[in-house]
């Protein structure tokens, strides 16, 4: 696996995790819509890093 | 008269063949198009709830009306496009794209706590198919041969370290999802965390494996490409955070 690709799944992990936190996070104080957006990027950089090394792996 | 009819026999095989290998590439094509079904379904429930209610309370004609008929065309033109890579090209970059401006557009629009739940609920239903989308049917997978023999290597820190932060980091997140008030987002925050926990884990074990054999490779252009896709990504998370919409 490429060290390039490496690093960016581990960036997309944090940033996935951290999206999805700073959602539930508008969730709990009212901004639902914002809540919304924040969930939708949170999964497809969680989705993205979940592709990049599933790739890797196999190619 | 004898080698005439042999050759006329030979040219028929040809045809046949040629004739086959043509319905093949028909079905083929065909199949394409079934596999995009579930994105374009679960897309237009996505749609349905996250872009048709801004772009009816701003006003079709207005910018965000515009940019949410765009994100359906993408969507809905994506079938009819020449090849795989176009239809992928717009159910996916095309579709997101647009989401993205709508939603930077009607980032003022207030809107009912229940289209909020269901949107969230539609966005995890079109990443869950898009990920279906780019798993391999089990005919096109290469018959897989056992991991190769290598030399003993020692037993890294950094995997289990990992493991272990992923799943602090999950459990934190659910403890984060019992603290909402409203019931009906507690629960989708709870599908959100199990499905955002579920693509940590399966992330942390592969690039825990990685750090365990330390494997080198050189990536290939199509994951060239994800990078970018990647980069594109945090790019567009850092210009909200900038512009203050998302954190404000």
């Amino acid at each position: 696996m490429d060290k390039l690709v490496v690093g960016v799944a581990l960036l997309l992990l944090v940033a996935g995790a951290a999206s999805v936190a700073w959602a539930l996070w508008q969730w709990k104080q009212g901004g639902e819509v914002r809540g919304i957006f924040w969930v939708g990027t949170g999964l497809m950089s969680m989705w993205l890093a979940e592709r990049l090394v599933a790739h890797e792996e196999r190619g | 008269m004898a080698v005439e009819s042999s050759r006329m026999m030979q040219l028929g095989e040809v045809a046949r063949g040629l004739d086959a290998e043509s319905r093949r590439d028909d079905r083929l094509r065909h199949m394409e198009r079934v596999r995009l079904l579930p994105v374009i379904l679960t897309g237009s429930y996505a749609w349905l709830v996250a872009h048709y209610p801004l772009a009816a309370g701003s006003g079709w004609a207005s910018p965000v009306g515009l940019s949410a008929a765009g994100a359906a065309l993408m969507l809905v033109g994506s079938p009819l496009a020449p090849s795989k890579r176009v239809s992928l090209y717009l159910v996916l970059h095309g579709f997101l794209a647009t989401t993205a401006l709508t939603f930077l557009l009607a980032s003022e629009t207030a809107l009912p706590t229940v289209h909020a739940g269901y949107a969230a609920l539609s966005w995890l239903s079109y990443t869950i198919a898009l990920g279906a989308l780019s798993t391999p049917e089990p005919a096109e997978r290469p018959v897989s041969e056992g991991p190769p023999f290598g030399p003993r290597r020692r037993a890294s820190v950094v995997a289990p370290v990992l493991q272990l932060l992923v799943c602090a980091g999950v459990f934190g997140l659910f403890v984060q999802s019992l603290g909402i008030q409203r019931v009906e987002l507690r629960v989708l925050s709870y599908v959100v965390t199990l499905a955002l926990g579920l693509l940590m884990l399966s992330v942390s074990v592969q690039l825990g494996r990685w750090f365990q054999q330390r494997e080198s490779g050189l990536a290939r252009g199509s994951f060239r490409r994800s990078v970018w896709v990647a980069l594109l990504l945090m790019g567009w998370c850092a210009l909200s955070w900038v512009t203050g919409w998302g954190t404000s």
